[in-house]
């Protein structure tokens, strides 16, 4: 278990939900697009291009939900800029922090990833 | 911190704590991704082609693998009860239980035998072949390293070197064994089940 | 404490030693021994290369050599090297005793010198493989590449993966498990973030290229047909797996490249790294997105535009952490008073031509400029650029930096100038005509070209500047040999660096540290706060286990001493290859059998397991 500054908890599964989230989302949504666009291609099913765009969508919501949560995160552990106090505090800003980054930087990955879908045909 | 705090740490660690049980986890994940990376072979292959299994192969029977299914998955019960076993102590749990999965575990392997025996394909007469006695051979594999990793584990049982604070060994042979049994929930619904569905 | 961890004397000791500042300078020279000779390769071809029409060397030789040279860089100098640097530097660093594993440590140093034998020996038996270094089937299936040539690169590279993927493993299991106690997360050093990066990124990758081998083996040996369209198989199923591992290998080779040159830069700047947690999240994301930009090296083999379009994304997205990196790099050094040592001299040079491989780079991410550039000379630049700059570069600035500590020596700061500036010069003139070249329509991989295509003289330049930098090595090597006879004593600290190794003699005693160190900062050198002691741990033959997150210490490990094991199942694999390539069943049996006796006599638990602590 983490503290803050103010010696409130902060739980060990949101740390790492803003952290591991977006990563994960993104390969989810780089894995599970590629499988789609195949089987779509392959046996003609037209629900599958329907289930592409929901999927950049969902995997962009749980970004973005990691994202808040590791904004949140960080703001309690009360850091700031300055992630190299040691202990659990420090150690909680700093993967709050880090969790605030990541997010942004696969938000942006999967909205990029996402966009050719809707304008190109996938076979 | 103080250096009499030191003194009272452990010394001989198992759990996730251990830097074996690490190790293991890793080879695992690696292993696990290999297995992945063929069946992605697979698959690939399948939508590269219109009809799939090749060269007029009927998708493959299920009676047969299947049962070697049910025995393999349920190999994995006897070994997690061994390991609970030897985490009380209990040495005539961990010796039997283990016993147990390891005749399950071989009996998989005489079934896959008999079946290899009946295919009328060999892995030389298409890509299909190719993979499937590629995959499944390379699992069948795992399979006997698991059962050789088990083997050396019940001797070591036998010698007394266990107890409930030692049991690193008991613990990896465990965790690899369940490895190689979920992997083959993930090739029996590929390579079996898949072909009957797509 | 000395006598418990030396390594023993004699033959004996040399072979069984598990110390991982032993096993890592075996690495390094090791390694450069492949540089050494993958440069020779490359000189020959430059040199077949400086007139149209030359006669040096026939294309079938030809072909080899560049097959050997760029596998030679890649899998036998770029990553075993910073393996070496790495295994060198990491306990220390760390604040601990040695890795986690120092057995398997020494293993995957036998095996990485087994595997290069054994591809290097394909040159006396047959011809080395000539495929190219990713290997492209149909022309590296049975049909147009009979003969062994291509068995020892597929065997080769799959013994060399189990070495590549141990020392991965133990680089995790050390960082999560062995570090000094204080050094939480948040203030592990840029190095060891890399070095974590990559080698999950080799977990992950790694097998993608086993897979491949192992199925391109089955296809040539076993008359199986993955890869055979005849039989239902499919070419670009190679394509997909080699760069499925293709892409994230150059991060594998370009991230430890990173960790050092963040290590340099502000020991030279004497002033801590700007943007730490930017700088860990640029390390960790470029490793992930790594693995979803691989088909921009398949663009011009009919993919969707779809699927174009996507990784053509993906491999933009991919350059904004390095540039991140770079300017924290930059800013770090306008705010801070530098000291231009030869390690940073290294490191600017680093900047300016990794840029220039970068920007290059982007340029290939634009499909259609891809479809003009693809397979020429421009793209030999391009990785060159990346390659050579981004990484030989950093290891050139690595070893400068590093060598006092390893040898107790300092390098000859006026010849390491001379060093840097010759390769430098050198690098450029051999490789900016490259772009040109490319332009101009030259091709890759062409053992010959035609007289009056205006590529003559540039092409001469290229080879003048490939000797040139060639020169910029030998400095490089005078230099070690007269440093290691008599050059100046380095002390503790010669850089006055703020990271653990700093915080012992150099050499480093056998046990690294009396006392475990106990951090208070990220730069426990320059911190006043620091204590300099922690717990002694002097009776046996043991070092500190701490806790994942925040390094607290958990477990006292015993950590084992000179063993043969090692060695010996390095043999009994390198027996179990040789079987497969030369077809002899039997002999492949055996080495399975030698194989299993060496694991379970290694994992036997040594006798003395009622040990109790004081």
């Amino acid at each position: 278990m983490s503290r803050d500054t103010a010696g409130r908890s902060i739980s060990l599964l949101a740390l790492w939900f803003g952290v591991a989230a977006p990563p994960l989302a993104w390969s989810a949504h780089l894995l599970l697009g590629y499988l789609l666009v195949s089987l779509y291609c392959h046996t003609g099913n037209a629900l599958f291009p329907l289930l592409l765009p929901l999927l950049t969508l969902l995997t962009l919501a749980l970004t973005l939900a990691a994202g808040v949560v590791a904004y949140l995160v960080w703001q309690h552990a009360g850091v700031g800029g300055r992630t190299e106090i040691g202990g659990p505090v420090g150690r909680s800003g700093f993967m709050g922090l880090a969790g605030v980054l990541i997010s942004g930087m696969f938000f942006l990955a999967i909205l990029m990833g996402g966009m050719p879908s809707l304008m190109l045909s996938p076979c | 911190m103080s250096r009499a705090t030191v003194a009272t740490l452990p010394s001989e660690v198992s759990g996730a704590r251990a830097v074996g049980w690490w190790g293991m986890v890793l080879l695992i994940t690696t292993e696990a991704t290999l297995f992945a990376c063929l069946l992605f072979s697979y698959f690939y292959l399948a939508v590269s082609n219109p009809v799939w299994p090749l060269g007029g192969i009927q998708p493959p029977d299920l009676l047969l693998p299947g049962s070697g299914t049910v025995v393999l998955l349920s190999s994995s019960a006897p070994m997690a009860w061994a390991e609970a076993g030897i985490r009380r102590g209990q040495q005539g749990r961990l010796r039997l239980g283990m016993a147990l999965s390891f005749l399950l575990g071989a009996v998989f392997l005489g079934i896959q035998a008999v079946e290899y025996s009946h295919k009328p394909f060999t892995p030389q007469t298409n890509a299909y072949g190719s993979l499937f006695f590629t995959i499944t051979g390379f699992h069948g594999a795992h399979v006997f390293v698991g059962l050789l990793m088990s083997a050396v584990t019940q001797l070591r049982a036998w010698l007394g070197h266990f107890s409930a604070s030692r049991f690193l060994a008991v613990q990896n042979s465990a965790l690899y064994w369940h490895f190689v049994d979920a992997v083959w929930i993930f090739i029996f619904a590929s390579l079996y089940l898949s072909p009957h569905v797509l | 404490m000395r006598r418990s961890w030396e390594t023993g004397p004699g033959l004996l000791g040399w072979l069984g030693s598990v110390d991982h500042k032993e096993i890592g300078k075996r690495y390094i020279y090791t390694a450069f021994a492949f540089f050494l000779a993958g440069g020779v390769q490359a000189l020959l071809m430059r040199a077949q290369l400086a007139r149209p029409e030359n006669g040096l060397l026939s294309p079938e030789l030809y072909n080899q050599f560049f097959s050997m040279h760029g596998t030679t860089m890649i899998f036998l100098f770029a990553t075993p090297i910073q393996s070496g640097i790495g295994n060198f530097v990491l306990p220390l660093m760390l604040g601990s005793r040695d890795m986690a594993f120092p057995r398997l440590n020494a293993f995957g140093y036998w095996v990485f010198l087994f595997a290069g034998l054994f591809m290097y020996s394909s040159y006396l038996l047959g011809g080395a493989p000539a495929g190219g270094w990713f290997n492209y089937v149909p022309l590296t299936g049975p049909v147009f590449s009979p003969g062994w040539g291509i068995d020892f690169y597929t065997l080769g590279l799959i013994f060399l993966g189990i070495s590549t993927t141990a020392g991965a493993i133990n680089f995790i299991v050390s960082t999560f498990k062995l570090r000094a106690p204080g050094m939480s997360i948040n203030r592990l050093p840029l190095l060891i973030w890399s070095f974590l990066t990559t080698s999950f990124v080799i977990i992950f990758a790694l097998p993608a290229l086993t897979t491949a081998n192992a199925l391109l083996f089955l296809d040539r040996r076993f008359g199986t047909h993955v890869f055979d369209p005849a039989g239902g198989g499919n070419v670009l199923l190679w394509q997909h797996l080699f760069w499925i591992f293709g892409h994230p290998d150059v991060y594998i080779i370009f991230l430890p490249a990173v960790g050092m040159v963040s290590s340099i830069v502000p020991t030279f700047a004497r002033r801590p790294m700007v943007g730490y947690t930017l700088l860990v999240l640029a390390t960790v994301a470029t490793g992930i997105i790594s693995f979803g930009v691989w088909a921009h090296h398949m663009f011009a083999v009919g993919l969707t535009p779809l699927a174009m379009a996507f990784f053509g994304a993906a491999s933009l997205m991919i350059a904004i952490p390095s540039g991140i990196q770079v300017f924290a790099w930059l800013g770090t050094m306008l705010g801070g008073r530098v000291v231009l040592a030869s390690p940073l001299l290294f490191v600017l040079g680093f900047l300016v031509l990794f840029v220039i491989g970068g920007v290059t780079g982007v340029m290939f991410a634009a499909v259609p400029f891809d479809w003009q550039a693809t397979d020429s000379y421009f793209v030999v630049a391009h990785f060159h650029y990346v390659l050579i700059g981004g990484a030989v570069f950093p290891i050139f600035a690595g070893l400068h930096y590093w060598f006092p500590k390893m040898t107790g020596r300092m390098l000859d700061e006026r010849i390491a100038w001379l060093t840097f500036w010759v390769m430098f010069v050198g690098f450029n003139l051999a490789f900016f005509p490259m772009h040109i070249l490319g332009l101009l329509g030259m091709p890759r991989r062409v053992y010959t070209y035609q007289p009056d295509l205006g590529w003559d003289d540039l092409n001469l330049l290229a080879t003048m500047g490939a000797f040139l930098f060639a020169l910029g090595v030998l400095i490089f090597v005078y230099n070690v040999v007269r440093s290691l006879a008599g050059g100046e004593p380095a002390g503790d600290n010669p850089w006055d660096a703020s990271t653990l190794e700093w915080a012992t003699t150099s050499p480093p005693p056998p046990y690294n540290f009396l006392a475990i160190p106990v951090v208070h900062s990220r730069e426990p050198l320059w911190d006043p706060q620091s204590e300099a002691g922690g717990p002694l741990l002097e009776v046996g033959h043991r070092t500190l286990g701490t806790s994942v997150l925040d390094a607290d210490p958990t477990q006292l490990l015993r950590m084992p001493k000179d063993s043969l094991w090692p060695l010996a199942l390095a043999l009994s694999l390198l027996i179990v290859f040789v079987g497969l390539l030369v077809n002899l069943l039997l002999v492949v049996l055996v080495g399975l059998l030698l194989t299993f006796l060496c694991i379970t006599g290694w994992l036997w638990p040594p006798h003395r397991t009622r040990e109790l602590l004081t």
